[in-house]
């Protein structure tokens, strides 16, 4: 009867190791995807290499309490850096570089953030720009904002019209841009130059969908 | 003969105090994980009935989205909507997550929460907004 439930006890002993080695192995593999997948595979369509990073580190911030439940949930680790103020708004990189994770909120409430976006790898313009449509003017896209940020390579971050005449720019700084947003300009896309005044990559909003 | 009057007062004053708070109680709208795109109808959308899916009338002021497609080459707006105007920002298919509030399109009061198909392929997409 002993010797039976010592080899009972060693069968489930030996059971048990085989399903915490297995569980170890799924937990590893997860892991390793999650990194990969944290860390930023890179995109055909968007250029990598030297200089399409986001370099600037950023000041530690304490985030507000709402900010920091809202931080629970993003996927990243937790922590706020502060990269620049501009234009009366506050960006931060969320986490860990890798990432891609950023905030943008009002200057005058440092640690609180109104939105965080992650993106699948650095793109030439992460961009937070705002725009829609009111009922004065229901055909005509309205930006409200243009902002986000740009890796090392971006010095400059232009708008143009539909006809493709800039209608504003900006330089990067500390890898963020802000733009104010002229008024009835009919602005289409926006544009990412190099520091030689090459286009390096575009986004147009599009016009609004027909109702 | 007091205590059933304490009683009811008590109650009275229980049922008063949680309909008060009712206007605070937690709302919650979910699109997805599902298709979005041209031909989707919701009624409860404002603006673009027909592509959006939109949630009903709230204080929100909380509204996510978490990529859960591998499909390329889509644009969305994700934002606010009221009878005046619809905002939002531009969700990408190179974006992961998003996690904003009214306060990022300059919006705030008794809204509903949208996500808009606004261009590309129409794709699985799943947002979600608490109020």
């Amino acid at each position: 009867m002993f010797r039976t439930r010592r080899f009972r006890t060693r069968r489930i002993t030996k059971r048990a190791a085989v399903f915490v080695a297995a569980l170890t192995v799924v937990a590893a593999v997860t892991a390793s995807v999650a990194i990969a997948a944290l860390g930023g595979d890179s995109d055909p369509r968007f250029p990598s290499g030297p200089g399409w990073t986001v370099s600037t580190q950023g000041t530690p911030v304490t985030p507000a309490p709402a900010t920091a439940m809202r931080l629970t949930d993003a996927p990243t680790s937790r922590e706020l850096y502060l990269l620049a103020a501009r234009n009366g708004r506050a960006f931060y990189r969320v986490g860990a570089p890798t990432s891609n994770c950023f905030a943008v909120g009002d200057v005058a409430a440092i640690g609180e953030v109104d939105v965080i976006q992650c993106f699948s790898t650095v793109i030439p313009l992460m961009d937070f720009s705002v725009g829609g449509v009111d009922s004065a003017s229901p055909s005509e896209l309205q930006l409200i904002r243009v902002e986000g940020i740009a890796p090392d390579n971006v010095a400059t971050v232009a708008l143009a019209n539909r006809q493709g005449i800039v209608t504003a720019r900006s330089s990067t700084e500390k890898n963020v841009y802000s733009l104010s947003v002229p008024r009835s300009s009919g602005t289409a896309k926006v544009i990412a130059l190099d520091a030689a005044g090459n286009e390096v990559f575009s986004r147009s909003f599009g016009a609004p969908p027909a109702r | 003969m007091r205590k059933p009057r304490r009683v009811i007062v008590w109650l009275v004053s229980v049922v008063a105090a949680l309909a008060l708070a009712a206007p605070a109680s937690a709302a919650y709208w979910q699109h997805g994980p599902g298709w979005l795109g041209n031909g989707y109808n919701d009624s409860d959308c404002i603006w673009y009935y027909g592509q959006a899916s939109c949630s009903g009338w709230s204080y929100w002021y909380r509204l996510q989205y978490q990529d859960v497609t591998s499909v390329c080459c889509f644009t969305y707006l994700l934002g606010f909507e009221n009878n005046a105007r619809i905002r939002g920002l531009w969700v990408y298919d190179y974006v992961e997550y998003v996690d904003m509030s009214p306060n990022t399109v300059d919006m705030s009061g008794n809204l509903k929460a949208h996500m808009t198909w606004w261009s590309g392929n129409g794709v699985s997409v799943l947002a979600w907004a608490n109020s």
